[in-house]
């Protein structure tokens, strides 16, 4: 449904996309993680044809390119910032997006969409008034006024409180099950672990590593670390398979030295992401 | 163009939701063209008396005294005249707002009012566009015609004088049964000696009771008699292209701050559609670039002819602002329309940020608006001024609204002030046009 091809842009002297490739499917949920600053959002915005590319190839859906009228039409971006009229309710938000993409009854299309934000019972209340969950949910449903089979998701989940949060979770959890390509940016490994099929650990514009979380772990994630605490002091050790290293381990209490507690650290794409740039996630 | 009318309906009614946009865009211009107008004008103060030429045909004491009676009111100033083809005259050429004449006959009609006789109406003429004035001419009249007719009757004389000519009549009806003779026979006999025993006491105390009763005017319980009947004629005024009321220099000011209003409305809310991140979301729907550009001005074109038109209608209607000709009108309004919502364009354009846009393009329209005389009346300017005026939209805008009011511009005088709006709208099209693409695709 997405394919981007060695893109490159610059602005000024700063490189903002360096090289980038990627393919997303229907179905797929793609994700984008890095930092702040790392591309991310400007390869969402040439990924929808705001911004063009300096060299390189983006294509939507087959052959078009993402500054085609037509293309724009199989793709829904929801911003990083609520890109709402606060002065408008819910329903006249979606109803007037839904005009734009010429989308047939429209506020019956709103109404659905309200509801499977759940915020149906909202509908008359002005987006102003709204809190700052109920805001990005919004900001998602405008994205989905017309079916599009392209989602670009530009972090969702940004300072919205654990209840909207999930229901953007399974909101997105659900387009992937209706066959949707799903682009999902966002500098919260968690999210990316949870919502992903696949993940682009992305940096300075670059693609560093690429495939789906467990691929990511083995392959950059390092060892795992073992860590036995015992009467004498505490013992660590790095092992591939930590299960198997603790059947070794004489765990019986009557032991010399015998084991008090067990820890099994996994890498995680914290990990992954410290091994490949050598600096972490949260850093940033 | 589905989408540019989806685009222009939610501009139009997110400007409908903002009261401090929509006040500056429609309330604030309408009450500068009114206050601004009563100020020129000199009726704020209340000062102002309404000039009237006055003929008097009867030339009796009672029409004199009914003409002084006008004149001491504070809202009229009675200037007796002897022409009455000159009266028509001055006020045709708006050296006087209205000419009456008081008719042959006046005083004896009124003395005659309890014989039936009818008072005769006074006639005359008022500048059709002097609404308000005709209706307090109107008010003034009736008040003087009762304050004359109660003077006149408390001469006890008289009063039994126009008795007796009743009494006169009712024995010469013939029309009336035994019944109705003897009932009005015995009232009239009644106010007879009632007048003759008054007569003689007032010999004793100059019959102030019953004058000062009668002159009391509310005791006396006319009903809905008028003892004046104004009937004035139009006659439009030559002002030979100058204006004939403070209103008709105030509304296309008025008109100018309105557009004023719209233009930085509209021209914040583009920038403030990119600063809140809407305008990324209208930059990726499946619309063409211009047509983001052509759905705002859209809306601030329907909104700036919609005020415009509603303050041409008001001043017409209410301010008797002449409007010389409908096609002319129709050009002003429409080319001012477009000119400033090519400006509007510019200037939100060339905006980076919303912080700099609202300073920058309310400064601009300021400085704009008052060299191109929305504040200060352009014939008020020194030379020089009125020179550095032709740079602002405000003064062609004044210019062809004017132009359409009582300038009375031809066609080819429209062509001038139109013209510039349109080309400067034009350029600000175009101007704006280029940049939108450049930010949208850079």
């Amino acid at each position: 449904m997405l394919r981007v091809e060695d893109v490159h842009k610059r602005f000024g002297d700063t490189v903002a996309v360096d090289g980038l490739s990627m393919r997303v499917r229907g179905g797929e949920c793609v994700g984008l993680l890095g930092p702040n600053g790392a591309g991310k959002t400007t390869t969402m915005s040439l990924s929808v044809g705001v911004l063009k590319p300096d060299s390189g190839r983006i294509v939507i859906g087959g052959e078009g390119a993402p500054s085609d009228t037509k293309s724009r039409r199989h793709v829904g971006l929801c911003p990083q910032a609520i890109a709402l009229y606060e002065r408008l309710t819910a329903l006249e938000n979606l109803v007037f997006f839904c005009g734009l993409y010429g989308v047939e009854r429209p506020k019956e299309r709103a109404l659905e969409l309200l509801e499977m934000v759940g915020l149906g019972d909202r509908a008359g209340g002005r987006v102003g008034t709204f809190s700052g969950g109920m805001q990005r949910r919004l900001n998602l449903a405008s994205a989905l006024v017309h079916d599009p089979p392209l989602v670009l998701l530009d972090e969702p989940t940004a300072g919205v409180d654990p209840h909207s949060r999930n229901a953007i979770f399974d909101l997105v959890r659900s387009l992937r099950e209706a066959g949707k390509a799903i682009v999902y940016t966002t500098h919260y490994m968690e999210e990316a672990q949870r919502l992903c099929d696949r993940i682009e650990i992305i940096d300075q514009g670059r693609v560093l590593a690429s495939g789906t979380v467990d691929e990511l772990i083995k392959a950059h994630g390092g060892e795992s670390v073992l860590t036995l605490e015992r009467a004498s002091g505490v013992e660590k050790r790095s092992v591939d398979d930590p299960v198997r290293a603790l059947a070794d381990v004489p765990l019986a209490p009557d032991a010399d030295d015998p084991v008090t507690g067990v820890r099994i650290d996994r890498p995680d794409l914290e990990a992954v992401f410290l091994n490949l740039t050598g600096r972490s996630l949260r850093d940033h | 163009m589905g989408m540019i009318w989806t685009l222009a309906i939610k501009d139009l009614r997110l400007l409908l939701r903002d009261p401090v946009g929509l006040f500056f865009a429609t309330v604030f211009p309408l009450a500068f063209g009114v206050l601004f107008g009563l100020i020129y004008a000199g009726g704020g103060g209340g000062g102002g008396e309404i000039d009237v030429l006055a003929l008097d045909a009867d030339g009796s004491e009672t029409s004199a005294a009914f003409l002084e009676r006008l004149d001491d009111s504070d809202a009229i100033a009675i200037e007796v005249i002897e022409n009455e083809d000159d009266g028509r005259r001055r006020v045709r050429l708006g050296e006087a707002t209205a000419f009456i004449i008081v008719p042959q006959g006046y005083e004896s009609a009124i003395k005659g009012v309890f014989a039936g006789e009818a008072i005769p109406p006074i006639t005359g003429a008022i500048d059709p566009a002097r609404v308000a004035e005709a209706g307090v001419l109107q008010g003034v009249s009736i008040a003087a015609g009762f304050q004359v007719m109660t003077t006149t009757l408390a001469d006890l004389e008289v009063l039994d004088e126009t008795l007796e000519r009743a009494q006169t009549q009712l024995r010469e009806a013939d029309n009336l049964d035994v019944v109705s003779r003897g009932l009005f026979s015995t009232m009239i006999s009644s106010g007879r000696s009632l007048a003759q025993r008054a007569a003689s006491d007032a010999n004793e105390d100059d019959g102030d009771a019953i004058a000062g009763g009668l002159e009391s005017g509310a005791s006396i319980g006319f009903g809905g008699f008028n003892p004046v009947a104004l009937e004035l004629e139009s006659i439009a005024r030559e002002t030979g292209g100058k204006p004939r009321s403070a209103f008709e220099i105030t509304f296309p000011q008025a008109a100018a701050w309105a557009v004023l209003g719209c233009v930085a409305g509209f021209g914040m809310s583009l920038v403030r559609e990119r600063a809140k991140g809407t305008m990324l979301r209208l930059a990726v729907a499946p619309l063409p670039r211009h047509g983001i550009v052509l759905g705002k001005a859209l809306a601030c074109f329907l909104l700036t002819v919609a005020v415009l038109v509603v303050l041409q209608v008001a001043g017409a209607m209410f301010f008797g602002i002449r409007v010389h000709a409908w096609w002319s009108a129709t050009a002003a309004v429409l080319s001012t329309a477009f000119g400033f919502v090519g400006l509007m364009m510019f200037l939100s354009s060339i905006s980076q940020t919303e912080g700099g846009a609202e300073g920058f393009v309310r400064a601009m329209l300021l400085v704009m608006a008052l060299i191109g005389g929305a504040g200060m009346p352009l014939f008020f300017m020194p030379d020089w001024m009125q020179a550095v005026s032709g740079v602002s939209p405000f003064r062609w805008a004044i210019l062809a609204l004017e132009g359409a009011s009582f300038r009375g511009y031809s066609p080819s005088e429209m062509m001038t002030p139109c013209g510039v709006l349109l080309g400067m709208g034009l350029v600000g099209f175009g101007v704006s046009f280029f940049l939108f693409r450049r930010w949208s695709v850079s």
